[in-house]
């Protein structure tokens, strides 16, 4: 399987998704979006900085500083309600955008 | 910790945090590389390029929180303007009477201002229905005595021929016709146009085409039509089948070629359907019954245009004996249409409504002035207390934009309110007063003021409030401080502006007095008429005299019917018609010397059945001229005519006249009656004639019908024995002649209600203004008042001190006003009749209802002030 490079403005979505399972800290969620997509998406793991900054500017997310199982200082993460109902919107219109973009290359494929 | 939203931002911190999170990153996962049995200066190295260039990604970090910060300076922006809007309606909630009076104020200058530029739209400044209206001019002949006439079919086929300053030059005609199919029968306006007249006017037609040069030869019109958008929809629904269809007129067929739209009418009037006009040279050049409209050549001056067609007409007049001493002139056609006194009286309106509205202003202007003055202490107090002056000045702002749009919003249901009322009131006498609707963009503007408004209004109070400072705010008493100055000179302006108006009102009311108690020579009361169309096609007009007095006879016989009569003009339909008649014993020898006069032929019943008084000798007798054919023709001149012709009426009766020219036709006088009104109240009419219409059998004439009590029973009865009386003659309209006197009323009434609609505004808002200045100011000498009060003066001593201060503002206002006022009547002039503008009846009615009021607004006030306990306000601070 190719790795991909992440489509611009979906790495807020990810995250948002990748906190619904609970509080993560930084690590945690650039792990858990490669184990989540089967290590295909590529995350440069500094962008995930600039994206936890423009969710909590949302307040779609909140931080506070805790203790990792590491036994390490680290800022947890975790939705704010807003931040839930964003990632169910953020969601769908994302399936419908997958959808209606399938579709197109579809008709494409057919028409030639 | 986490950031609470609103809590201060602090970027090193912010920065520290960041810096410090990445490297907890890195640590972990150098942790679990480590675990996974790598170096640990390896593992550094790895998660560090995993990672990427970390300055870079503070950049980043920094960007979004830099355009966070901007989204949280907006909401904050809008959070402070949510509380001011939410502080300044506390604040208005608070001084009802002050919201009230200012709203109220505003929103009636507003909606006056609205309601008058969306009808003045309407009417005088929405351009022509037509394709460069401007280049449209009327082309009219002009009588020896110098008097408007129409064209004679030669003549305009001169011109069109000829004028070569002009892109082309068409006719219009019209007449009563019957329409006999499809649908019932009825009757109809058939007009008469020139080919090229659609193309030439730029009117853009529903379906088909115009009329083709080949279907317009001369003298031989071509049997097409086209129809008219309401005549379309009434009789074929509106379908495109119709074109090729055929519409039987005075049963001819006519070929539907075209359909033009109904917003031609503003041209040609109520016309139903439009034939080929066939205009032809071999026409008797002294039969004038065209409109003519020409388009000027683009870029020609309307001077050039003028002088080609005197040119043309001089020739004309010297070359053919039936023109001599006739002349021809241009008239835009707008002003044509719509007539100067309606554009001169849209221009007053507009006028009128700009001064209310400044005097609404004015007012509410005034009204935060003087809340701002008695608000100084408030403001000293918060600026005190470390309010900054932006904020303060922001607020009172806040405030006036509050006041503005609520007044806006007011302002534009009231004139939703007072635009169909305009309408109903000047119905179908003033053009194009029917499509008025509230404007669009008047509603815009009229919201655009109230932002103006509030910068206005905002503005000022926050200058007063500038200059206060804390200091004086503790000490501040009335008199003579700049706030109280300029509070009088806005009364002033106010009393001004309302003597304007009042003025302009009075002269107006006089003069429609005037028109109203005109009489007219006739009786209206107990009358009706009605409109009979015995066109050439059914009826020879051999055979018309015999027609008319058989549908007389069979009316006669209604029940309740006293007398009837007919004649040719239609009472205040506009229509006139006009010769020229000289004595017979004093014959000129140039026909450009004989006397103008206007005539219509009448049925001997007309006299009695209209009530036209007998001067002297008598009126027609049934069939009179018919005794002695080759004698001279019976006459019936007015008193006017007499008067001009004969130093006695009693001289004129048997006295032989000449009809048109030293060759024309010669005519005995049986009798002499009062003179008539019956074209237009506000013009004097013209020396008339009657002649009969047995022998000059006009197509279209009005019956005239005396009866006792008017019914429907009675109406019906009417129709029922026209009908009968003549086969194929579509029963008529009958209406009340009062109707028809009322119809000549409509612009002068409309005038005069407007504008005194504005007047009592105006003098609303003018005592609105002096009543609260004076309450105002005496509310701020209390304490003087209680002082003088306590040391025993007067109580009617203190009301005529301030009752004198009043006196002397109103007197200056009154003065300022009454000189606008007599500068501003020249504008009225051309509305006027029968009183000059310098009426004095008008002028004083005006100047008393002001001062009274004015009197009244002062002294009230002044009457509480001396019912002051003077403990009271001497303990009030």
């Amino acid at each position: 399987m190719t790795r991909m490079d992440l489509l611009q403005g979906t790495l807020d979505l990810l995250v948002l998704r990748t906190l619904a399972g609970g509080p993560k800290h930084g690590y945690q969620i650039a792990r858990a979006i490669k184990a989540l997509s089967s290590e295909v998406l590529q995350v440069e793991e500094g962008a995930l900085y600039p994206a936890l900054h423009r969710l909590r500017e949302k307040r779609w997310i909140q931080g506070d500083w805790g203790i990792s199982e590491n036994n390490r200082r680290a800022k947890f993460y975790e939705l704010t309600p807003a931040g839930r109902e964003a990632l169910r919107s953020e969601a769908e219109s994302w399936a419908r955008y997958v959808q209606a973009v399938g579709q197109v290359l579809e008709a494409r494929e057919e028409a030639s | 910790m986490s950031r609470l939203p609103g809590t201060p931002r602090d970027p090193a911190g912010e920065d520290a945090e960041l810096w410090e999170e990445m490297e907890a990153h890195l640590a972990h996962r150098v942790d679990d590389l480590v675990a996974g049995g790598m170096a640990p200066a390896e593992a550094r190295r790895t998660a560090e390029a995993e990672f990427g260039d970390r300055a870079r990604i503070r950049r980043e970090v920094a960007r979004v929180r830099a355009a966070g910060h901007r989204r949280g300076r907006v909401r904050e922006a809008l959070d402070a303007l949510r509380q001011d809007l939410s502080f300044a309606a506390r604040q208005l909630r608070r001084a009802p009477a002050f919201t009230a009076t200012a709203v109220t104020t505003l929103a009636l200058g507003i909606g006056a201002a609205v309601a008058i530029v969306s009808v003045v739209r309407a009417v005088v400044l929405e351009p022509l229905p037509f394709h460069e209206p401007e280049r449209l001019v009327v082309m009219e002949m002009v009588t020896p005595a110098g008097a408007d006439f129409s064209v004679s079919e030669p003549a305009f086929l001169e011109w069109r021929e000829q004028l070569e300053r002009y892109d082309g030059v068409t006719a219009f005609s019209g007449r009563g016709a019957t329409l006999r199919a499809p649908g019932e029968p009825a009757s109809v306006i058939r007009g008469y146009a020139s080919a090229g007249f659609f193309p030439l006017l730029g009117v853009n037609l529903l379906a088909g085409r115009g009329f083709l040069p080949e279907e317009d030869l001369p003298g031989s019109a071509a049997a097409v039509a086209v129809l008219s958008e309401s005549l379309w929809r009434a009789r074929f629904g509106g379908s495109p089948e119709a074109l090729g269809k055929t519409v039987d007129l005075d049963g001819f067929a006519f070929r539907v070629v075209g359909v033009y739209p109904d917003e031609l009418s503003v041209l040609v009037g109520e016309t139903d359907l439009i034939t080929p006009l066939g205009a032809s040279p071999a026409m008797d050049r002294g039969e004038h019954y065209l409109d003519v409209v020409g388009r000027m050549a683009g870029g020609v001056a309307p001077g050039l245009a003028r002088e080609e067609l005197q040119e043309l007409a001089a020739w004309q007049s010297r070359t053919f004996e039936a023109d001599r001493g006739w002349s021809a002139r241009i008239t835009p056609l707008e002003e044509d249409l719509i007539g100067t006194a309606t554009i001169r009286a849209g221009w007053i309106l507009l006028a009128a409504a700009g001064l209310l509205l400044l005097m609404a202003c004015v007012n509410v202007s005034n009204l935060l002035l003087a809340r701002a003055t008695t608000r100084a202490r408030e403001m000293g107090l918060r600026a005190a207390l470390g309010a900054g002056t932006g904020r303060i000045l922001r607020q009172l702002f806040t405030e006036a934009a509050v006041l503005a749009l609520a007044a806006g919003g007011t302002g534009a249901v009231l004139a939703a309110l007072a635009v169909p009322a305009i309408r109903s009131l000047g119905a179908g006498r003033i053009p194009r007063l029917s499509d008025a609707a509230v404007d669009p963009s008047a509603l815009g503007a009229a919201l655009g003021l109230a932002a103006l408004a509030t910068l206005l209004f905002g503005w000022v109070p926050a200058l007063v409030v500038r200059r206060t400072r804390l200091v004086e705010t503790g000490g501040a008493r009335g008199g003579g401080s700049p706030g109280t100055r300029i509070r009088r000179a806005l009364v002033m302006a106010q009393i001004a502006v309302s003597v304007v108006l009042l003025v302009g009102t009075g002269l107006l009311f006089r003069s429609f007095l005037h028109l109203s108690g005109v009489g007219v020579g006739f009786e209206t009361e107990g009358r009706l008429a009605a409109s009979l169309s015995m066109p050439d096609q059914s009826w020879h007009w051999t055979e018309r005299g015999a027609l008319l007095a058989g549908i007389e006879a069979a009316v006669a016989a209604v029940p309740g019917v006293e007398a009837v009569g007919a004649t040719a003009v239609d009472p205040f339909s506009g229509l006139a018609l006009a010769n020229f008649v000289a004595r017979n014993d004093r014959v000129p020898e140039d026909a450009a010397l004989f006397t103008p006069i206007g005539w219509r032929p009448v049925t001997p019943g007309f006299f009695r059945a209209a009530g036209v008084e007998v001067v002297a000798g008598e009126t027609f007798r049934d069939m009179d001229w018919s005794h002695d054919p080759q004698g001279p023709s019976p006459v019936v001149i007015d008193r006017r005519l007499s008067e001009i012709l004969f130093d006695d009426p009693a001289e004129a009766v048997g006295a032989i006249l000449v009809w048109g020219d030293p060759q024309g036709s010669r005519l005995r006088v049986t009798g002499v009656v009062e003179a008539v009104r019956d074209v237009s109240l506000s013009e004097d009419p013209s020396p008339l004639m009657y002649r009969l219409h047995q022998e000059i059998p006009w197509a279209a004439m009005t019956l005239v019908v005396h009866t006792r009590v008017a019914s429907p029973a009675l109406v019906q009865g009417i129709r029922e024995a026209v009908t009968a009386a003549a086969a194929g003659m579509p029963a008529p309209e009958v209406a009340p002649l009062d109707a028809s006197l009322d119809r000549a009323l409509t612009q002068p009434r409309f005038n005069l209600l407007v504008l005194g609609s504005f007047a009592v505004l105006g003098l609303l808002l003018a005592v609105v203004g002096l009543y609260g200045l004076t309450a105002f100011e005496v509310r701020q000498r209390f304490r003087e008042i209680g002082i003088r009060l306590s040391l025993g003066a007067r109580p009617e001593a203190i009301r005529g001190m301030i009752v004198r201060e009043r006196v002397k503002l109103t007197a200056v206002g009154i003065a300022l006003g009454a000189g606008l006022a007599w500068a501003g009547s020249r504008l009225l002039e051309s509305l006027l009749h029968g009183v000059t503008r310098a009426d004095p009846l008008a002028w004083a009615a005006a100047l008393t209802v002001l001062a009274v009021t004015a009197g009244l607004a002062a002294w009230l006030p002044a009457r509480r002030a001396t019912r002051v306990d003077p403990r009271e306000v001497l303990n009030a601070d």
